[in-house]
C-alpha cells in the first residue's frame, strides 16, 4: 500500500502542477485602454517588419520597374544597396476626432537600423502625413498584406526617407485603420494637426522601448503628399503656435490653398478623382462642423445620396465604389465645364454630364458665393477656414508638384501658396516639370535648383514618357497615374534631399 | 483550465473507485512512453503576417508514465493514464519563403519556444484471454483530456514576431484508443506495451504587445508506453 501511496501522491503533484501551470497567452506590454492625446495605446509597440539594407534594396529590385524607380532616387543606381535598413512598428495613440472629442489613432513608426554612419543613434525625425485615402484600412505599418492600400506609399518613404537615416513617424489618421472614429475629418487643420502632433509624441514615448532603439537628434521635418501636404502645413502652423522647434517642411502636391481650389472645381474645373475629393471632403466637415447639410441629398443627387456617408472612407476601393454605382467615375456636375486653360479643357469636360454627382443646386449655392471675400456659404466657409494660403512661414520649406497635375491643380494650390509666399526667404519651389514661371507672380518665387533637381526632372519626365509607351492606345495613361504614382517618388526623394541639408 | 484538470481527477477516481467490490484487483504502472504529437499546423494568420507563410512542427518527447487500473471482471477494466507532462521543443515551418523577407525565411526549422502538455486520459480496456494467461492483448477506448500550459517563446521567436510573445493553446477534449499486451511476471508484477492516441485539437494564440496571431493545430498523438505493473 505505500507503493500506492505514493503512486498517488505523484499523480496528485503531477494534477496540482498542471493547475497551477501558467497559461500566459497575455499581452507582454502595457496597454492604456484610454490613452490621453498623444499616450500610446501599447507599449512597447509591435515591429511589423524588419528589412535589412540589402534584402529591403534585393525586395526593390524584384519588384521590376515601380522598385528600381525608388533604388534609383535613393542611391543613384537601379541596383544600388540602401544605405540604411528598416524596423517598422505600428503605433497606436490616443488624439481627438474633429468635434475635440477623444478617440484613438495609429501611424507607422519607421527607424533605420544597421552599421551604416547615418542609421543608428541619435537620428532626425520626419513627420510624413500621407494622401488621400478611400478605404479605412489603409496602413502605412503594415507591409506583410501587399494589397494594402498604403502599400506604394509606405515602400516610397520607407525607401527615401527610413532607408536614408530619418526616424519617419507616418500616421495613418484618424478614421482609418484601428481608429474607432467613424468618419475622417479630411482637411480639417485643426485635427489633423493634432493627430500628427500626438502621432509624434507617442512616436518619442516609444522609440527607447523598439527592439532597435534608436533617439532623436532633435530636428524635426514634416512633409505629406496631396492631402497630407495640407496636413504638413496645418501641421507647422499648430506647432509655431505651441512654439514646437521645426527645422524644415516640404509640402508635396499639397492641397495648400483649399479655398481657392474648391472655387476652382465648383466654377467647373473638374479634377481627375473629382468623384472621390468631393464626398470625402463634404463627408470630413459635416461630420466636424455640421454645417454643411441636412441630409446627403442636399448635395448630392438622388442616385447617389443614400451610400455615399458611409464610403469616404469605407470598406471598398474607388474602382469598386464605382462599379457598384456608388459613385460615378467623373461626372461631378450635369454641365458647366471650364474651357480654360486650353491644356486641361478635355478632362474638365469629362466631369461634367448625365449620372453627376453633384446637384445643380448645391453647385448653384456656392458659386454665388465665389464673390465674396468672407464667405457665407457653409462649405466655402469651411474651407477658408482651412486654408494654408496665408500661413506664415519661418523655417525653410520646399514646395514640391508637377505643373500639370489634373488632380491637385499646381496653379492653385502650390503655385498659388509660393506666389503668397513670394519673397519669403525661407520658401522655395520646384515644378517636376520645370515649366515656371507659370504666371507674372512666379518671377519672384525662389526655384529649387541645383544637378539633383534637374537629375529629378529628367527622370520624371522620362517616367511619364515610359508610362504613355506601355500603354500607347490610352490618352489618359499619364493623366490617371500622374498625381498619385508617377509625381510621388521624385517629389518624396526631393524631399528627402532637402532635409539631408539640414 | 483548472476546474477541468480538477473535475477531470474526480470523474475518473470516481470512476475507478464506483466499483470497488472487496474482490476487485487494483493495478498501478509505472513506465517510459515516448509521445508523438504527430501535430499538423495550418497557416499561422493575423495581423503583419503574410498570409500562409508560416506555421510550427511540435516534437517528440519522452516521459515518465504511470497509471491506475481498477478491475471489473476477468475481461474489463479502467485505467486512468498518467504521465509527467512532457515538454514539447516548437519549430517554425516556413512555408513560403518567398514571401517573406530572406532574414526573417532563414529561420525555418529553429527552436520558437516550448510547451508543456498534460493528458489525463480514461480508458475502458477489454482484455483478450482467461484471467489465467500470461500474455494477455487488449484494446481501449477512452477520453482523452489535453491541456498545454507553459507556452514559452525563445528570444528568436521574440524577434521574428516583433516583441515579446505570450502564447497559449487552448484546451482539447476527444477520443481515445489504445492497444497493447500485458505479460505477467512472478506474483503480482507484470510488463505491458502500449500503443495509443487521441483526437486532440488546440488553437495556438501568439500575442506579441497585443497583437494575436492564431495558428489552428490537430494533433495526432503517437504514444509508446513500456510499464511495470503491481497488481493488489
Amino acid at each position: 500500500m505505500k507503493f500506492v501511496k505514493s503512486t498517488w501522491t505523484a499523480v496528485g503533484a503531477s494534477l496540482l502542477l498542471a493547475a497551477c501551470g501558467g497559461g500566459g497567452g497575455g499581452n507582454a506590454g502595457t496597454e492604456t485602454a484610454n490613452p490621453a492625446r498623444g499616450q500610446l495605446v501599447q507599449s512597447p509597440p509591435i515591429r511589423t517588419v524588419s528589412l535589412g539594407a540589402a534584402e529591403f534594396s534585393g525586395q526593390l529590385q524584384a519588384a521590376g520597374a515601380s522598385g528600381q524607380l525608388l533604388l534609383q532616387l535613393a542611391t543613384g543606381s537601379a541596383t544600388g544597396t540602401l544605405p540604411c535598413g528598416v524596423d517598422v512598428q505600428h503605433i497606436k495613440y490616443g488624439t481627438v476626432g474633429g468635434k475635440g472629442e477623444a478617440t484613438q489613432a495609429s501611424a507607422a513608426l519607421m527607424v533605420p537600423t544597421g552599421p551604416g554612419a547615418n542609421c543608428s543613434g541619435a537620428r532626425p525625425i520626419v513627420l510624413h502625413a500621407h494622401g488621400t485615402a478611400v478605404e479605412r484600412r489603409y496602413n502605412m505599418a503594415d507591409f506583410a498584406d501587399t494589397t494594402n492600400p498604403a502599400h506604394s506609399e509606405q515602400t516610397l518613404v520607407a525607401s527615401q526617407l527610413a532607408a536614408k537615416g530619418f526616424i519617419v513617424v507616418a500616421p495613418n489618421y484618424a478614421g482609418y485603420d484601428s481608429s474607432p472614429l467613424p468618419y475622417h475629418p479630411f482637411l480639417v487643420a485643426d485635427q489633423q494637426s493634432k493627430d500628427m502632433i500626438d502621432a509624434l509624441t507617442a512616436a518619442r514615448a516609444a522609440l527607447p522601448t523598439l527592439i532597435a532603439p534608436v533617439s532623436d537628434n532633435g530636428k524635426l521635418f514634416i512633409t505629406g503628399i496631396s492631402e497630407g501636404g495640407f496636413v504638413a502645413m496645418a501641421t507647422l502652423k499648430a506647432m509655431r503656435a505651441l512654439n514646437m522647434t521645426v527645422t524644415a517642411t516640404a509640402p508635396l502636391e499639397p492641397v495648400s490653398a483649399a479655398l481657392n481650389y474648391g472655387d476652382y472645381i465648383m466654377s467647373g474645373h473638374v479634377p481627375v478623382a473629382s468623384t472621390l475629393l468631393l464626398p470625402m471632403l463634404l463627408n470630413g466637415y459635416q461630420k466636424t462642423y455640421a454645417t454643411l447639410y441636412r441630409t446627403p441629398a442636399d448635395y448630392y443627387t438622388s442616385t447617389y445620396s443614400a451610400g455615399i456617408e458611409a464610403a469616404f472612407p469605407g470598406t471598398y476601393t474607388f474602382d469598386t465604389l464605382v462599379s457598384s454605382n456608388t459613385v460615378p467615375l467623373a461626372a461631378l456636375f450635369s454641365g458647366g465645364a471650364a474651357t480654360t486653360p486650353a491644356a486641361f479643357a478635355p478632362l474638365f469636360a469629362g466631369g461634367v454630364g448625365a449620372g453627376n454627382l453633384i446637384t445643380d443646386s448645391a453647385r448653384n449655392a456656392y458659386l454665388a458665393d465665389i464673390a465674396n471675400a468672407t464667405p457665407t456659404h457653409p462649405l466655402r466657409a469651411a474651407l477658408k477656414a482651412n486654408d494654408m494660403l496665408s500661413l506664415g512661414v519661418d523655417k525653410p520649406m520646399l514646395l514640391c508638384g508637377g505643373a500639370q497635375d489634373p488632380t491637385v491643380f499646381f496653379s492653385v494650390n502650390a503655385e498659388a501658396s509660393a506666389i503668397a509666399l513670394a519673397g519669403n526667404p525661407y520658401v522655395s519651389i520646384l515644378d517636376l516639370e520645370n515649366s515656371y514661371p507659370l504666371t507674372s507672380g512666379m518671377a519672384t518665387v525662389t526655384k529649387a535648383t541645383g544637378a539633383a533637381i534637374t537629375a529629378l526632372q529628367a527622370g520624371f519626365q522620362q517616367t511619364k514618357a515610359a508610362t504613355q509607351a506601355a500603354a500607347p492606345s490610352d490618352p489618359l495613361a499619364v493623366v490617371v497615374a500622374y498625381h498619385g504614382k508617377l509625381a510621388p517618388p521624385f517629389c518624396v526623394a526631393a524631399a528627402s534631399g532637402y532635409f539631408a541639408n539640414f | 483550465m483548472k476546474n477541468n484538470f480538477f473535475s477531470l481527477s474526480t470523474i475518473a477516481t470516481g470512476a475507478l473507485l464506483a466499483t470497488g467490490a472487496a474482490s476487485a484487483q487494483y493495478t498501478v504502472q509505472l513506465g517510459f512512453a515516448n509521445v508523438d504529437l504527430g501535430a499538423s499546423a495550418n497557416a499561422t494568420s493575423g495581423p503583419f503576417l503574410p498570409a500562409n507563410t508560416t506555421s510550427l512542427n511540435m516534437r517528440a518527447q519522452q516521459t515518465l508514465f504511470f497509471s491506475f487500473a481498477r478491475e471489473i471482471n476477468d475481461n474489463w477494466d479502467v485505467q486512468l493514464s498518467l504521465g509527467y507532462p512532457p515538454t514539447h521543443d516548437v519549430t517554425l515551418k516556413v512555408l513560403m519563403p518567398g514571401n517573406l523577407p530572406p532574414s526573417a525565411a532563414s529561420k525555418d526549422g529553429q527552436l520558437i519556444g516550448t510547451v508543456r502538455q498534460i493528458a489525463p486520459t480514461l480508458f475502458a480496456n477489454y482484455k483478450f484471454g482467461e484471467a489465467s494467461d500470461k500474455l494477455r492483448p487488449f484494446v481501449g477506448i477512452g477520453i482523452n483530456y489535453t491541456a498545454f500550459d507553459q507556452a514559452n517563446s525563445t528570444a528568436l521567436f521574440n524577434q521574428f514576431s516583433g516583441g515579446t510573445t505570450n502564447n497559449k493553446l487552448s484546451d482539447s477534449w476527444g477520443l481515445a484508443a489504445q492497444l497493447g499486451a500485458v505479460y505477467k511476471l512472478d506474483g503480482p508484477w507484470s510488463v505491458s506495451g502500449t500503443w495509443s492516441s487521441a483526437d486532440v485539437k488546440s488553437t495556438l494564440t501568439n500575442n506579441t504587445y497585443g497583437v494575436e496571431r492564431k495558428t489552428d493545430i490537430q494533433f495526432n498523438p503517437s504514444v509508446f508506453i513500456l510499464a511495470v505493473g503491481y497488481s493488489f
